[in-house]
């Protein structure tokens, strides 16, 4: 029996640049549950959620001669949805439903939340991920963002690294100060 | 974190975590969890909150996620194929040409015979008669009419091709 050999992201990209519809909608097969869980962490809601995974794999289509073979697919695409959910909260922000304070890394204030939307989608098995989830709404937006890049996501210290467009070092002393803030404000919560 | 040396340890978790700490720094870690409840209690912490994190329930796009996507792109497709149109330069350009061509005929046309061109009926009268008699105001009226409609058409022509130009630059404008 022969074993069929699944192409790479970056073949897939390759052959989508090519013309080839059918490796976008692999790519979309591939990426969209990732990027929904991506985003979904930022949004809390899965209407917007999916709005916004949809607007990432549309920028993907229209700009797919913009991806240069030199990154990662994976990167890439996280950079696009990640840019797109950055701009979702400014506008968010900017319609007062969202009052976080974004932009300061050094804030030691926990931030008020989101109120204006609840969890939808996402039921939670147990207490502690109730609470973690809490949490998580509750940190500053870089904090968040590297939780949700290393500790939900997964990647690598240099995938974040070049999503964030920032050194590995500062990835990796982030996730730890990220990771201490977490616990931080869970033991807050607990109070 | 109580002192100096807790924040220190704190701040080795990760890579103490993933054994990436210098054997020395990790003994010193140790060292002092051995010791300080309250740092241990923090490590404990976290594990438990990376471990959950790790099986966080995870969420999924809907079923018909690819289906309105693709038909998303499909109206994209179609949208892109007239932007090509209108972007093109040869376009433009031919639409400015036949225009200024519209113009400068009507121009020479006005120019070398302006009565045929307000009132044909006159072109009669010159060619035969000298005693034919002159157009009347309601011809004349008609005449003009006929006359301003003409350039009408042309400066339309003109609106339409500025109208694909504001266009082109909308889509283009879209496409950022
Ligand atoms: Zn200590």
């Amino acid at each position: 029996m022969s074993e069929k050999i699944t192409p790479t992201d970056e073949q897939l990209i390759a052959q989508f640049q090519g013309g080839n519809d059918t490796a976008f909608v692999e790519l979309v097969d591939r990426y969209k549950d990732r990027l929904v869980n991506f985003v979904y962490r930022f949004l809390h809601d899965m209407t917007d959620a999916e709005d916004l995974v949809q607007e990432t794999f549309l920028k993907v289509y229209k700009n797919k001669h913009a991806y240069r073979e030199i990154a990662k697919f994976s990167t890439w695409i996280y950079t696009i949805a990640g840019n797109l959910a950055r701009s979702e909260l400014r506008k968010r922000k900017r319609r007062k439903t969202y009052t976080m304070s974004e932009l300061s890394f050094d804030d030691n204030e926990f931030t008020p939340v989101d109120t204006g939307k609840d969890t939808e989608g996402i039921v939670f098995n147990t207490y502690a991920g109730q609470e973690i989830m809490k949490a998580i709404k509750q940190l500053a937006e870089p904090f968040k963002t590297i939780i949700i890049l290393r500790d939900i996501q997964e990647l690598s210290y240099e995938d974040i690294s070049t999503i964030l467009d920032i050194p590995m070092g500062t990835v990796k002393s982030r996730v730890n100060r990220a990771r201490l803030k977490l616990q931080e404000t869970l033991r807050y919560l607990k109070e | 974190m109580q002192n100096t040396e807790c924040t220190f340890v704190c701040e080795q978790y990760t890579d103490y975590k993933e054994n990436a700490l210098s054997s020395e720094t990790k003994l010193k870690v140790e060292k002092h969890l051995s010791l300080c409840a309250t740092c241990s209690d923090i490590f404990q912490e976290l594990n438990e909150v990376i471990n959950n994190l790790h099986h966080f329930p995870k969420v999924t796009t809907s079923p018909d996620f690819t289906n309105n996507l693709m038909s998303r792109v499909d109206d994209l497709k179609h949208e892109t194929t007239w932007h090509k149109i209108y972007k093109s330069t040869y376009t433009r350009v031919a639409g400015y040409a036949v225009a200024a061509g519209f113009l400068v005929a009507l121009g020479l046309n006005i120019w070398l015979d302006p009565v045929s061109t307000i009132n044909p009926q006159k072109v009669q009268g010159f060619a035969g008669d000298q005693n034919a008699p002159s157009p009347t105001i309601e011809s004349l009226v008609v005449g003009a009419d006929s006359a301003s409609g003409g350039v009408g058409d042309t400066l339309q022509l003109q609106n339409n091709t500025i109208k694909a130009t504001n266009q082109s630059m909308h889509l283009v404008s879209d496409s950022k």
